[in-house]
């Protein structure tokens, strides 16, 4: 897992939303791992293609960028990996009502967002019904940015908990975070951003967090001057 | 409100297909009950045969625009031009049909492929241009009626051709074929919006357009389906319009982009984006229909059925925007009447 460390302001969405493919990027690709040995350079245009090829973007802001606030859990869980309740032409409502069903169960969601709308859940059953839209997705790639912003203490425990369950699966975890706590339990390398560039890699037993803050600091404060 | 159903699956759990986009059909149910009692108790001349069939004729017309309407309010657009996309369109029917020599059923063919260039244009601007929905709409609006206006020397063509008629006024074992054309009609587009991939994304970029992108729709994509689904049933509904008379004028169709939309937010849509119901809609274009008919029956002149078709349309939007507020509130006053 790579964390991404950074003060407020210095874009580091940026780098998730260039690697998803919602905002152009000029230089720089991704290498993915097309077989053992061999690399492909990719860079997706759109966050369609970035999802088909199992990437994944928990957004900063799920209220904007995230949920639809009007509709229940099933169609919010679904909608990134629609034809996996396909059949032919049609939807499967009643195994979307299961799928969804599931995932809630798993996440300990409250049930209640299988009847009404999303927007009235609270911050952390909210935030759980996206990790639940991109556990639906089969990712492999998961760029999780503020997770645990805004949500209380024990919501915050569970996410923590299903990002080791996705790591410990295998599967890659980018975390995003201001919180240099949960960026050294959680990672094994923490990246430096500032200005939407990485300008420092470590490992996390190289660092403490005394020092990362203030790389992540210094670096922010010397732009400002 | 979604209508609820509930399936217990293997395990015992219930598992809920609510998905939350519909709008109940309660509501649309019985605003077109209370209406239809009330231009009843209004004319005696309403419940006659003639008449019913009278209604059952003018709702066809509307009805078909309602479909597309309703499916771009969903997709959290609007339009305005589907009035004159039905002018020009009847005039597309009788240029080819009478002026070109061509044969009805490619003449309508034709007529149909140009309903969807029509929403194609409405659909480019508002998906791929950035120009609002509304202003588009609107452009388009007066364009189209000046485009008809061009056919002719914008006079209307008559005697297209008596087979057509018959599309309008026919009948099969005793019922109107214009009823089949409904069934038909939003058959497919409940199925469609309900049951398909498609419907579902129309109901994601309505509801928000940039969490719909962040999950892989392709958004501008959508918007212009959507238009394109409504030029396409404009087309549909021009046919009816030009049977009706067996002619085209660029004069047709003043006001029916109104009367559509009122009958979609009648119907539960919200003009927010996100959230309607293709069957309530059909209730509520019988809504608008019937008051159309209950006005005429009772001789009220055209300047206040203008009137009262404005109010109508802001009574609706009042509240589809007060939905909320109102359903609060009735709720606390049935609890406080318990306790």
């Amino acid at each position: 897992m790579l964390g991404l460390a950074g003060l407020v302001g210095s874009r580091r969405s940026e780098i998730a939303e260039a690697l998803f493919g919602i905002v152009k990027t000029h230089a720089g690709g991704i290498s993915l791992r097309s077989s053992k040995e061999s690399f492909v350079e990719r860079r997706f245009k759109s966050p369609s293609e970035a999802i088909r090829n199992g990437f994944a973007l928990l957004t900063e802001n799920r209220k904007s960028t995230g949920l639809f606030m009007n509709f229940t859990a099933q169609p919010n869980v679904t909608i990134a990996a629609i034809r996996k309740i396909m059949k032919r032409a049609f939807l499967l409502l009643r195994k979307e009502g299961v799928v969804a069903k599931s995932l809630v169960d798993k996440l300990a969601i409250s049930p209640q967002a299988l009847v009404s709308t999303v927007g009235t859940l609270s911050g952390g059953n909210q935030q759980k019904v996206l990790i639940a839209r991109w556990l639906f997705s089969d990712a492999d790639i998961f760029i999780l940015d503020e997770p645990t912003r805004g949500i209380d203490v024990g919501a915050k425990v569970e996410v923590y908990v299903t990002i080791n369950e996705i790591t410990r699966a295998g599967k890659g975890v980018i975390l995003i975070s201001a919180d240099m706590d949960e960026l050294l339990a959680m990672s094994d390398r923490i990246a430096v951003v500032q200005e939407k560039t990485i300008v420092d890699v470590f490992d996390k037993e190289a660092i403490s967090k005394q020092e990362l803050l203030e790389r992540a600091y210094i670096s922010g404060h010397r732009k400002e001057l | 409100m979604g209508i609820k159903i509930e399936t217990a699956t293997k395990s015992g759990i219930k598992a809920n297909r609510k998905i939350g986009t519909g709008s109940s059909i309660i509501g649309p149910l019985i605003a077109v009950l209370i209406i239809t009692l009330l231009v009843a108790l209004s004319s005696d001349r309403f419940l006659t045969t003639a008449n019913l069939k009278n209604v059952i004729l003018q709702v066809s017309i509307v009805s078909l625009i309602t479909i597309g309407s309703t499916i771009v309010i969903i997709a959290g657009g609007i339009d305005l031009s589907s009035g004159s996309s039905i002018a020009l369109l009847t005039m597309i029917l009788a240029t080819f049909s009478r002026g070109l020599g061509l044969n009805l059923p490619a003449s309508i063919l034709v007529t149909i492929v140009f309903g969807g260039v029509l929403g194609s244009w409405n659909g480019f601007l508002t998906a791929y241009c950035r120009i609002p929905a509304f202003i588009t709409t609107v452009a388009s609006m007066t364009i189209f009626r000046g485009l008809a206006f061009l056919f002719n020397n914008g006079s209307p063509i008559f005697n297209i051709s008596e087979k057509l008629t018959n599309l309008f006024y026919g009948s099969v074992i005793g019922i109107p074929l214009v009823v089949l054309y409904i069934i038909f009609f939003y058959g497919i587009g409940h199925l469609v919006m309900k049951y398909t991939e498609f419907g579902r994304k129309i109901y994601a970029v309505g509801g928000n357009p940039d969490a719909a992108r962040y999950s892989g729709i392709n958004v501008k994509r959508i918007v212009m389906m959507s238009f394109i689904v409504a030029g396409i049933m404009s087309a549909m509904a021009s046919i009816l319009m030009a049977a009706r008379l067996n002619s085209g004028s660029p004069n047709y169709g003043v006001g029916l982009e109104l009367s559509a939309i009122a009958a979609a937010v009648i119907g539960g849509a919200s003009l927010d984006g996100g959230r309607g119901n293709i069957l309530s809609s059909l209730l509520g274009a019988l809504t608008i229909t019937i008051v159309q008919n209950g006005l005429n029956l009772n001789a009220v002149p055209t300047s206040i059925q203008s009137i009262i078709t404005g109010f109508i349309i802001l009574l609706a939007v009042f509240i589809d925007m007060w939905k909320d507020d109102l359903v609060e509130l009735l709720r606390n006053g049935m609890k406080k009447g318990k306790a």
